[in-house]
């Protein structure tokens, strides 16, 4: 009933659908510029941006009034040109869906980067999406090399092969998430969305949704574990949970001594604890 | 015809179907395909390729984008059409998007994607890897699809209704292993699993607030058919035990499990004045699940726990979860002067599982290890587990802009995390640290400071969090990060780019004394002596050092778990266009050391020739050299080379 109530809320506010324009007017002096900036009117009219009868911007709305810049002779000195966090207010007064993401662990929002950095609003490439400058990968390794060069390892998310880019993950205009992580809907990060059946819930958890989240155990960039783990081997990740040296009180059980790890069988401790993100049948996560 | 050579034919067609866009004046359409042939040829472990990089032999699209935009305000089914799709054919992933709007009538988004999961590595799993025999025991070969639609009405309006679903799929075939007695045997299966989201809602304007109310319903499900691996009745331990054979002769298990999970999200943001900014947002979700197996063996086993020989088994287990969840966030940015600004944040988040699972395992044709007292033996495990888990997290940032070149922030904040974990221990062999209560609170203080000034930037920030308490040994007591970063473009020919990183971490509480650092830098140059002509070199050194006690499981004595990785990747390209010729080729070399050392050596080379304005032609060879120094099992030589024709307008 509960499902019941919500879908007609939804559907009686979405019958009450207002129908106030957003829009700005496309007749506020600005073909004027196409006089001069020919080539820079015709660009933007090839974008999204230059459907101005659907609300988009005309030059007049980010570089306001161009009379005395036109009266002078085109004098670069006499038009606004917003850069930095001016900028960054300027693409905001309609892109506020955007700013709805920044949030207070965004290191994009909070220093020098702004919108012109990674978006080219007046030349675009047309094989590129969302006016980015270059495609998403080679973008954002051109700040963060560090992290473009971690995908070298042997395992891991392959960013070269069509099928992710970084913003597949994480939101550049900072997510609700750590480290500008996704936020799904449901408040969940990004991994579960398409490792949808680790999710759970599980009668039998283990770490993730209990204590840590993927992150505790995965290094999802690169690793030298195949299964994209922090240590190359599979028991030494275990083992450094589940050894009770002085009985601290800490989550996680003694491994049992029949696990001798000369055999190794035992040093792939999913050999057998194949169920290791959770379980619905078995305690002990083996299947 | 397999599953990639279908998406690669379907979306051809579709995207050369987007070439009757039809044109008309004050429009655009920009389109751009490149689409070719290429041949894969292994050396060495080919299943190891196939888990690394996995590409084949066949068609491929390499690239494809169609933009259409109208602006003349006539159009009548789209002002804006965009097709983007790559990958698909010889590449092991690949996506397809799809945005189309018209002016304040609607925006429409579709997004599919499409991934092979392939895994046959030489020492995962594989309890015979002492034995020479590979792959291991835990492989697959599995497809991932995701779709993901949205529908937007009324764009721009004060109401906006949108509707959307999302459906992501993963099946195939794999093999596992299973533990039963005392012994443990391959088994294949076949696994389908299907998650579907429907959703809907509004976005809303209201003065200087918006905001958007959507309920989503998501929906999983999951099938599992398991079987005994062909030939695999005796187990990889094919001794006997106590003086009778182990084995299984016949083996049948099938699991079923579906969880539903309604969704509401809300969130509402605007000005309060002029110097407040706030945004406020609400999530609730609700999973519940229920799972059913059944199993069916017969054979001759051995159980420890029942203290008996067995000759056949018969389980059944039914699980129910409840598994709610809300978090709420608050953040406020206060204008505290034109280049003062203080970012405030709070959140609070709530998780618990409530899971019950009852287990019937009926144990058939026992006997005693004397021989003797025949007879079937039922095992009833009733388990009830749970937890609930509260989060709150704090934090304030001040961001000083503006002040000359320089940008300054500083923050601060906490994370407290309580966790009361009631874990019912039935069946788990050795007692402890599965339950009780734990609270840990983590304080965070940052700064950092970034210089700006034609086309270069510098920053520094430096990172520190310390916390009262650890709720697993690997939790950290105080982390410490410092990091520097250089964009630098000092002539018009020249950038260079460096990161440079340290992270150390530690946790000196009793019987832990855990301790890792982590050193990382990375240089990148990129000189263009001529407009045609660019050459980029790069070197990136990585070096981690974990270090913790652990306790060996045989012998329960301490030992130190030592995990080590220094890393150095060297790179070298040019890119080079001559006329109507454009060359570009690389080469990299990654070289491991420490736990897990590895070799990786990468040729690439291009040469791409423009026939005409519209069209060209384009050959690439790629290599890959991979090796592992202790398995010499582990390595390959792959070389890809193709042919490919662009067409763009």
């Amino acid at each position: 009933m509960k499902k019941s109530i919500r879908l007609l809320v939804l559907v009686g506010l979405c019958l009450f659908a207002g129908v106030v324009p957003y829009a700005q007017s496309d007749d506020d002096g600005s073909e004027d510029c196409a006089m001069c900036h020919e080539e820079v009117a015709a660009a933007m009219a090839e974008t999204i941006h230059g459907i101005t009868k659907r609300g988009a911007p005309s030059c007049v709305a980010c570089h306001g009034d161009g009379a005395a810049h036109m009266d002078e002779g085109g004098d670069p000195s006499l038009i606004s040109k917003p850069t930095g966090t001016a900028g960054v207010q300027l693409c905001l007064e309609c892109h506020g869906q955007t700013q709805a993401m920044f949030s207070v662990r965004s290191a994009h929002a909070d220093t020098s980067i702004d919108c012109n950095a990674c978006h080219s609003i007046h030349n675009p490439d047309h094989g590129r999406r969302a006016l980015l400058k270059e495609d998403t990968n080679p973008l954002c390794a051109s700040c963060h090399a560090g992290q473009a060069n971690s995908f070298r390892r042997p395992y891991g998310h392959r960013l070269d092969l069509g099928g992710l880019d970084c913003a597949s993950c994480h939101d550049p205009h900072a997510g609700a998430g750590e480290r500008s992580l996704r936020v799904n809907r449901a408040g969940e990060g990004p991994c579960v969305d398409c490792h949808a059946e680790k999710r759970g819930p599980f009668a039998f958890p283990h770490v993730s949704g209990v204590t840590g989240d993927c992150m505790s155990c995965h290094q999802p960039h690169g690793s030298t574990n195949p299964m994209a783990l922090t240590r190359s081997n599979v028991s030494q990740l275990c083992l450094e949970c589940h050894s009770r040296i002085v009985p601290p009180d800490t989550l996680g059980s003694q491994t049992p001594s029949s696990h001798n790890l000369r055999d190794p069988r035992y040093r792939n401790c999913t050999t057998c604890h194949v169920a290791i993100h959770g379980s619905n049948t078995s305690p002990a996560l083996l299947k | 015809m397999n599953n990639r050579t279908i998406t690669f034919v379907a979306i051809t067609i579709l995207v050369l179907a987007g070439f009757g866009v039809p044109r008309a004046q004050a429009q655009s359409t920009h389109f751009d395909i490149e689409l070719g042939y290429q041949w894969v040829d292994v050396d060495g472990d080919e299943d190891l390729y196939r888990t690394q990089i996995n590409q084949s032999t066949g068609f491929v699209l390499k690239g494809f984008s169609l933009n259409h935009i109208n602006s003349s305000g006539d159009a009548k089914f789209a002002d804006n059409f965009r097709i983007d799709a790559s990958g698909f054919g010889g590449n092991p992933a690949g996506r397809f998007r799809l945005w189309a709007g018209l002016g304040k009538i609607y925006r429409f988004r579709l997004f599919y994607s499409q991934f092979e999961n392939f895994s046959a590595l030489p020492a995962f799993a594989n309890p015979e890897i002492d034995n020479g025999v590979t792959p291991g025991q835990h492989t697959w070969n599995r497809d991932r699809q995701t779709l993901d639609v949205e529908l937007e009405l009324l764009p721009n309006r004060v109401v906006t209704p949108l509707i959307g679903y999302r459906r992501n799929v993963i099946d195939g075939p794999r093999q596992t292993t299973y533990r039963v007695g005392q012994n443990e045997y391959r088994l294949s299966s076949d696994l389908e699993e299907t998650e579907q989201e429907i959703y809907a809602g509004i976005t809303f304007k209201a003065g200087s607030f918006f905001g958007t109310l959507i309920q989503g319903w998501r929906e999983y499900e999951a099938k599992d058919r398991l079987s005994l691996a062909p030939g695999e009745h005796f187990g990889n331990i094919g001794v006997p035990i106590l003086g009778v054979d182990q084995n299984i002769d016949d083996f049948s298990r099938s699991m079923t499990s579906t969880a539903e999970t309604p969704v509401t999200t809300a969130n509402v943001q605007g000005k309060i004045g002029d110097q407040v900014d706030v945004a406020l947002s609400y999530v609730r979700a609700d999973l519940e699940g229920e799972a059913s197996s059944s199993e069916m063996l017969s054979g001759s086993l051995v159980s420890f726990r029942i203290n008996r020989f067995f000759q056949g088994l018969d389980q059944t287990v039914s699980s129910r979860t409840d598994n709610p969840y809300w978090r709420a966030e608050g953040r406020f940015k206060v204008h505290l002067g034109e280049s003062v600004r203080l970012d405030l944040g709070l959140e609070e988040n709530h998780r618990s599982l409530e899971g019950w699972s009852l287990i019937s395992t009926l144990y058939l044709d026992t006997l005693n290890f004397g021989g003797h007292d025949p007879q079937d033996i039922q095992d009833l495990v009733n388990a009830h587990n749970g937890y609930e888990r509260d989060d709150q997290i704090v934090t304030g940032r001040l961001n000083v802009d503006n002040l000359g070149p320089m940008v300054l922030w500083a923050e601060a904040g906490y994370k407290k995390t309580d966790l009361r974990l009631s874990q019912d221990v039935s069946q788990i062999v050795t007692p402890g640290g599965q339950q009780g209560i734990y609270d840990r609170t983590t304080n965070i203080l940052g700064a950092g400071a970034a210089l700006v000034f034609n086309k270069s930037r510098f920053s520094v920030d430096i990172n520190n969090e310390s916390a009262d308490d650890v709720i697993v040994r690997t939790d950290f007591d105080n982390r410490l990060r410092m990091r520097a970063r250089i964009d630098f473009t000092p002539a018009k020919w020249l950038r260079i780019l460096g990161t440079a990183e340290y992270i150390d971490t530690s946790n000196g509480s009793s019987g832990v004394g855990y301790n890792a650092t982590t050193d990382h830098y990375a240089v990148d140059l990129n000189i263009e002596p001529t407009e045609n002509l660019s050459f980029r070199l790069a070197w990136d050194d990585y070096s981690t050092d974990t270090r913790m006690p652990i306790l060996i499981p045989q012998t329960l004595s301490p030992a130190e778990s030592i995990f080590s990785e220094n890393g150095t990747l060297l790179e070298g390209g040019l890119l080079w266009r001559i006329s109507v010729v454009t060359l570009d080729l690389g080469y990299s070399t990654f070289d491991n050391e420490g736990t897990f050392e590895f070799d990786m050596k990468r040729a690439f080379f291009r040469i791409g020739v423009d026939v005409t304005d519209h069209w060209a032609i384009s050959a690439d060879y790629e290599n890959n050299d991979y090796s592992e120094k202790v398995l010499e099992l582990a390595q390959y030589d792959a070389t890809r080379y193709g042919v490919y024709l662009r067409w763009h307008r």
